[in-house]
């Protein structure tokens, strides 16, 4: 925390107040060892998993590890972890929001509330605790050979995807919609460009932060870039500024945004998608549909489901993708607490989650959670990490923390209607 | 003894001494010392000086630590400058920012949707809620005992869980993109009932509405039934016509509950998230506390999240004032409590009777009933609406229904969700009791030393708690928790406890108020006489006398606390009470499983109230109004 | 002009009777009290004439007009029956001035501002309350909240006014002055005043009719001085008159000569009626007012049990053969406990109950046998 120098400061925020003034360049996270000793996550990078766990067990001993996450699988992994090594664990589960407020509650009055985290929403985590050196960054030595580097820092454990998908009204392989979106302007644009789709259903961003990260990296260089071609592919010519966008992502959000409607849970509306007209399209948990196709009997059991079509898996029969991204990924991450009591543990245990083992002892079953460990076996019927990579939108922490700000903002516009 | 003895009277007289020196010397210390000591003397005294010091901790700190948070510069925000920092940035950009049109689409915009929202809510809850009371205790509505029971169970219910039922009631075809589903009233009459009254503005506000009649009907009942039903005879036999009468005389005396009625369901309703989340935003309605809620949970904008929640704060506390002034007028309205000792039933007459009795049962029937009912139809079904797929499946098997939650057995195998009930009745038991205490002993306070200062005061305060959202004043005490010195309430259930006193305070010291308004003094000064203790006066004299009134401000604080999550989650981990299970069910889609914890909150909130009922005479109906 | 009848008028709570076949003719320009104890069923019958409580069956005619009848189905709204109504709790309405109070009524009525403030003010004036005009009630003391009451109820000249115990609230000088206003109030205006009490004093002293009532039950219906002097039944003559009435337990035996012999307590005693009569039983009651028994030189032996000098009169209670009888005696004698005084009969009021039906048999002298 830095330290407050109130009265002046006052003063410049009451002259500024309104001017956007008074902004300072804050620094930047991480920098805060350079000629210190090592940390205990640099340390614990250079050991093998088993020297690790023979630490972290030197360490804890008959003690326990606090561990806090909002995913329902973590409980099953850390009951593993425990019988695999002996080291007691215990999960505080909350839902993210909670997670979050308990987090900066707790590292912020300097107290110790867990020694491992596994978090989802990049630009929570990179701003409020990333930022101020509330978590630490832990690689695994393993991670060099099994984890892409860009899933490293920070060190993500589980992806999930989110993906277009639209009711084909044919429960046979040739229905009549085949390569009904091949460009993601599609779901944008006006009613009058050819191949519009009216009315794709989205979990408004004002309750779901991933949403709302979706959209912040749409306007970074990469998927600009990205847009601009799908754009010129799509309307045949190439996109010229236009003053009320920065650039071509806030066109494209705000097209969608002003073009969608809004659902409440990702789960109904994939069923609704099943049930509903023909060609209706959402963009939801691709874990809810395969979720809808293994389990759901009866009325929108096996059939019905097969209403669903998936653009991104439909186009591959032909090699081709959604021009732009068919859906996005956000990410689980796993990371050490600064005041962790048992920072040791807390390393064995990230080391263990981004195993194969650890991975697939709570989620290697279920279709729609990916490891970042190319090593793990996927779901059958789904499709491995590094192709949905290539098709979807990735989050990135510091990217959207970055974007966050005026995307918000932004967005806010076309919520109203 | 012997020798001991004139020794203690030597020992007295010297201290005597000692006392008559000290008084001559410091005689103005002495008489500032005496007249505390006759001050505190009364108990009503000690009771309001103890809440006013509690209540001053328990609801000033976190509202100063609130509006602190709208001037600082949170993690996060440090493109304002450094964290910790003053700042008027999030009140400058949350009011007046252009980029973007941010002021209008942030802040304006929602504000008049939740305020609108929040004023048809109050006017369809208050004629709903008012006439029900009317028709109860004025008129020879038959049916009485059942509409009484019945017509409180909205409340009862999550006031999602009507939302809920709004949607696939009316949903339909009509709709666009996969909101086009058949819905009850579709599938049974054909009607394709217009976008906007299936999702927006209007189903938000009717719903909410619905949710919070039950208010209305019982403040506006507690008062219909304590007043002089004279008052009205009288303007009958001067000619006044029956309009006339609701509007001159009625009206007006049952004004100070009708305000405190809209008070709480303004600011109830202003305050909701999970209906305008659930009905708002399909029809594309942002109101202030959607807005709120996702400002304050991204890191980038918490600053602006709590001054919205300031904002929402102070709809809420000019309605009080409001109040306030109309109650402590000079057209002092405690004549209203006056024994009538015959009420002549208003007829409703040959065609009005059998068509009103209809109209309420019907809508009784329909939000009330049918609910309920749909919740313990769909725990049975294995395809939601498909009533050929019953199965006991999700309440008896021992095989795990989801894969994605740890030991979701059969609800009546499922430790999880009955541990987390008993803990939910602990919690709600533990906080009715000392929300429901406290609520007397104020009540006692305010009622003894009437229209004082430190009566105003602490009768006013115990209100805020209701006003600051729920979400704002779980943090609070969150980071409270995380101080070196309460560390000890971290995630314990003290905590919990204190929180939901706390927050629920509000109905229970309204109707300590009242009962004990209506209690005339020489009551409690015929056992001054005789010398009974003041902890004897009110357990053997007070509280036997207004014993139904008074449980039922206990019974008020349970069921709020029963259905609460918000306030609750953020304080707890998610399996620890009930709500939280059921957020974690429907968060993996577990529609039985969900549905049927609802079930059992309701359920259980019923049994409870009939079975104090049966016990005491009290019931929720009978609570706030007294 | 204005006469109310009530015929068989009935009101029945479930299995409760409040009002049992009540028959009655309220005359005009009378001022008829509603007398009896608390639950006799007064107040119902007056809110029944005034409109606030619905028969059972029955009918009620006020000038002329049937405003309630349960054979023919009518029921006139109390607006329309105009009758003005004071209630016990006077019922001011807490968020109105006094002034508002008392010009409700007659803004019902339509009248122009100007006529309506001359009418308060004319009210105020004649109930002395010009002062509080512009207070609300809460501001008002019990007498000053009644006479706002009061005004309130008179403001539009009803023809008919009823009165539900209105002086039961106030201090017992007030009451009495209070009473006086009243009777001089029914004098100036006019009106028909129906006036419920449960205090005997306040029916005799302000009715020229007083309506006695038990359990529902009409008692006796007649001038306060007829219920006095020939009460119909033991309830009535107990209920009237202060003190009350003795009642002696005697057996009476027909004598020869038209007197009877009447023997109570060991002493026989020979009454003359004043008119024929049947006897049905020898049992029966004697009813002596104290102001006919008589300390005497002569007479009846008996012990003083206690003296209760009040300056003008004195009652003395005495003793015979263990019979406590009470005496009323003009001026003041204070008698010594236990001193024996011997007593007689005197004048012609004497009343003979009928002790197995209670009700009243004749009147007559009294006369100590001569041994």
């Amino acid at each position: 925390m830095k330290k407050k120098n109130t009265l002046p400061f006052v003063l410049v925020a009451m002259l500024l107040a309104g001017c956007n003034g008074g902004t300072k360049p804050s620094t930047s996270n991480g920098g805060t060892s350079e000629t210190k000793e090592p940390t205990v996550v640099e340390l614990a990078h250079e050991m093998t998993y088993e020297q690790l766990i023979a630490k972290a067990k030197e360490e804890v001993g008959a003690n326990t590890v606090k561990v806090m996450g909002n995913s329902s699988q973590l409980v099953t992994a850390l009951t593993k972890f425990t019988e695999e090594t002996g080291i007691k664990v215990e999960n505080e589960k909350s839902g993210d929001a909670a997670l979050y407020s308990k987090l900066s509650a707790a590292f912020q009055a300097k107290q110790y509330v867990a020694d491992m985290v596994l978090l989802q929403d990049g630009n929570m985590l990179q701003s409020t605790m990333l930022k101020p050196g509330y978590l630490q960054n832990f690689i695994p030595k393993e991670a060099a050979d099994t984890i892409a580097d860009d899933d490293t820092v920070p060190m993500a454990a589980v992806y999930l995807n989110k993906v277009f998908m639209y009711n084909n009204n044919d429960a046979s392989d040739s229905h009549s919609l085949k390569k009904y979106m091949t460009n993601v302007w599609q779901v944008a644009g006006k009613a009058s460009d050819k191949g519009h789709i009216a009315t794709p259903s989205f979990k408004t961003p004002s309750t779901e932060n991933v949403n709302m990260n979706f959209l912040a990296m749409l306007t970074s260089d990469e998927w600009v870039a990205k847009l601009e071609t799908a754009y010129e592919a799509f309307y045949g010519k190439k996109y010229t500024a236009e003053k009320d966008y920065p650039n071509i992502g806030y066109k494209w959000i705000a097209e969608f945004l002003t073009n969608s409607q809004a659902h409440s849970s990702d789960g109904t509306a994939c069923k609704d998608a099943a049930k509903g007209k023909t060609g209706s399209m959402a963009l939801v948990n691709y874990n809810k549909i395969k979720e809808l196709k293994d389990t759901t009997e009866g009325d929108f059991g096996k059939e019905k489901v097969q209403n669903l079509s998936l653009p991104a898996i439909e186009l591959d029969a032909t090699n081709e993708k959604v021009n732009g991204f068919a859906g996005f990924c956000y990410k689980m991450y796993s990371m050490v607490a600064a005041n962790a009591k048992y920072p040791y543990a807390a390393c064995a245990l990230v080391s263990y989650i981004t195993s194969k083992a650890g991975f697939e002892n709570a989620w290697g079953t279920k279709a729609g959670y990916y490891s970042t460990n190319k090593t793990t076996s996927i779901a059958s019927n789904d499709k491995e990490l590094a192709w949905w990579k290539d098709r979807l939108v990735i989050e990135n922490p510091e990217i959207v923390a970055a974007n966050y700000e005026d995307v918000s903002m932004f967005v806010s516009q076309y919520e109203h209607k | 003894m012997d020798e001991t003895l004139p020794l203690n009277e030597n020992q007295n007289n010297s201290s005597n001494n000692n006392e008559n020196n000290e008084k001559k010397s410091l005689s103005t210390f002495g008489k500032i010392l005496n007249s505390l000591k006759s001050y505190f003397s009364k108990p009503s005294n000690i009771i309001l000086v103890v809440f006013a010091i509690i209540l001053a901790i328990t609801v000033l700190i976190p509202l100063v630590y609130l509006l602190y948070n709208t001037v600082t510069i949170h993690i996060g925000e440090e493109r304002l400058g450094d964290v910790g920092a003053l700042t008027l940035d999030h009140w400058a950009k949350i009011f007046s920012e252009k980029k973007f049109n941010y002021a209008v689409n942030a802040f304006y915009l929602p504000l008049k949707n939740s305020v609108l929202m929040a004023i048809v809510a109050c006017i369809i809850s208050v004629c709903i809620g008012g006439g029900i009371a009317w028709l109860i205790t004025r008129s020879d509505f038959p049916a009485k005992k059942f509409i009484s029971l019945v017509f409180v169970f909205p409340y009862i219910m999550p006031s999602w869980s009507i939302a809920m039922f709004w949607e696939n009631f009316f949903k339909n075809t009509g709709l666009e993109g996969i909101q086009a589903q058949m819905g009850m009233l579709q599938s049974l009459t054909g009607i394709i009932t217009p976008a906007n009254l299936v999702y927006g503005f209007w189903p938000c506000a009717i719903c909410l509405g619905i949710h919070y009649a039950p208010f209305a009907y019982i403040l506006i009942g507690g008062i219909l039934r304590n007043m002089d039903a004279n008052l009205e005879e009288a303007a009958t036999i001067l000619k006044a016509s029956r309009f006339k009468i609701l509007y001159r005389i009625t009206l007006p005396i049952v004004m100070p509950a009708l305000l405190s009625t809209v008070l709480l369901v303004f600011a109830s309703s202003v305050s909701s998230y999970t209906v305008p989340a659930f009905l708002g935003t399909k029809g594309g309605l942002i109101t202030l506390s959607l807005k709120m809620r996702q400002l304050i949970s991204s890191p980038q904008y918490k600053g602006q999240g709590y001054v919205l929640a300031t904002i929402l704060m102070l709809f809420s506390i000019i309605i009080l004032m409001i109040n306030q002034f109309v109650t402590n007028s000079r057209r002092s309205f405690t004549t209203v409590t006056g024994k009538s000792s015959q009420v002549s039933l208003v007829k409703l007459g040959k065609v009005g009777k059998p068509v009103i009795t209809a109209l309420v049962i019907f809508y009784a029937a329909f939000f009330a009933i049918v609910p309920l009912i749909s919740f313990a139809l769909e725990s049975f079904l294995e395809v939601s609406g498909n009533y050929s797929t019953f199965t006991t499946y999700y309440w008896t098997t021992t095989e795990v229904t989801n894969t994605y939650i740890q030991n979701s057995v059969g609800i009546l195998h499922n430790k999880e969700i009955w541990s987390a009930f008993l803990n939910s009745l602990l919690l709600s038991g533990a906080c009715a009791l000392i929300a429901g205490t406290c609520g007397i002993l104020i009540g006692y306070g305010t009622a003894k030393r009437r229209g004082s200062k430190l009566a105003n005061f602490v009768s006013n305060v115990a209100f805020l708690p209701y006003l600051i959202p729920a979400m704002s004043f779980a943090t609070i005490y969150l980071i409270i928790s995380y101080t070196p010195t309460f560390g000890f309430l971290n995630g314990s259930l003290l905590l919990l406890i204190i929180v939901g006193s706390v927050k629920f305070l509000p109905f229970a010291s309204r109707s300590g108020t009242n009962a004990m308004l209506q209690l005339s003094n020489e009551i409690e000064e015929a056992a001054v006489i005789v010398g009974v203790p003041w902890w004897k006066r009110m357990t053997r004299v007070l509280f036997p006398i207004q014993k139904s009134s008074f449980i039922s401000g206990y019974l008020l604080p349970f069921v709020s606390c029963m259905r609460e999550l918000t306030l609750f989650v953020l304080l707890t981990g998610s399996g620890t009470i009930l709500t939280a299970v059921l957020e974690n069910y429907e968060k993996y889609d577990c529609t039985q499983i969900s549905n049927g914890i609802n079930l059992i909150i309701i359920v259980s909130v019923l049994a409870i109230n009939l079975l104090v009922n049966k016990l005491t005479g009290a019931s929720i109906d009978k609570g706030v109004g007294g | 002009m204005p006469e109310i009848i009530l015929e068989n008028v009935t009101k029945r709570w479930g299995k409760f009777v409040g009002v049992d076949n009540l028959n009655m003719v309220i005359k005009d320009r009378g001022f008829v009290t509603l007398l009896g104890p608390s639950g006799c069923g007064k107040t119902t019958t007056l809110r029944m004439i005034a409109g606030l409580e619905t028969p059972t069956s029955g009918r009620i005619i006020i000038d002329g007009v049937t405003v309630f009848d349960s054979e023919k189905g009518i029921n006139i709204s109390p607006a329309k029956r105009n009758v003005g109504f004071l209630f016990q709790n006077y019922a001011l309405w807490p968020h109105m001035t006094v002034y508002q109070n008392i010009a409700f009524g007659l803004e019902n009525l339509k009248w122009k501002k100007e006529d309506i403030k001359k009418r308060v003010d004319e009210l105020l004036k004649m109930l002395k309350i010009e002062e509080f005009v512009a207070r609300y009630p809460s501001e008002l003391s019990g007498g000053q909240q009644q006479r706002v009451a009061i005004a309130r109820t008179l403001a539009p000249n009803p023809k008919v006014l009823f009165m539900d115990e209105p002086l039961s609230n106030l201090d017992a000088k007030l009451r009495l002055e209070m009473r006086t206003e009243l009777k001089r109030l029914h004098n100036e205006t006019n009106s028909t005043f129906v006036y419920v009490t449960h205090d005997q004093l306040e029916a005799m002293t302000l009715a020229t009719e007083v309506c006695l009532m038990k359990n529902g039950i009409l008692q006796q219906y007649d001038p306060p001085l007829t219920v006095y002097a020939k009460p119909n039944n033991l309830f009535v003559a107990d209920f009237v008159g202060n003190p009350a009435m003795n009642f002696i337990d005697a057996k009476a035996t027909k004598r020869e000569d038209g007197t009877y012999s009447v023997i109570f307590a060991g002493v026989e005693t020979i009454f003359t009626p004043n008119e024929d009569f049947e006897l049905p039983s020898e049992n029966v009651v004697l009813g002596v007012r104290p102001e006919y028994i008589e300390i005497a030189k002569k007479g009846i032996k008996a012990k003083v049990y206690s003296t209760l000098p009040a300056g003008m009169e004195t009652t003395v209670k005495i003793n015979v053969n263990d019979d406590i009888l009470t005496s009323v005696v003009f001026g003041i004698i204070d008698y010594a406990v236990d001193e024996k005084v011997h007593f007689d009969f005197k004048g012609n009021g004497i009343i003979l109950f009928d002790k197995e039906t209670s009700n009243r048999l004749v009147d007559g002298s009294l006369a100590i046998a001569k041994k």
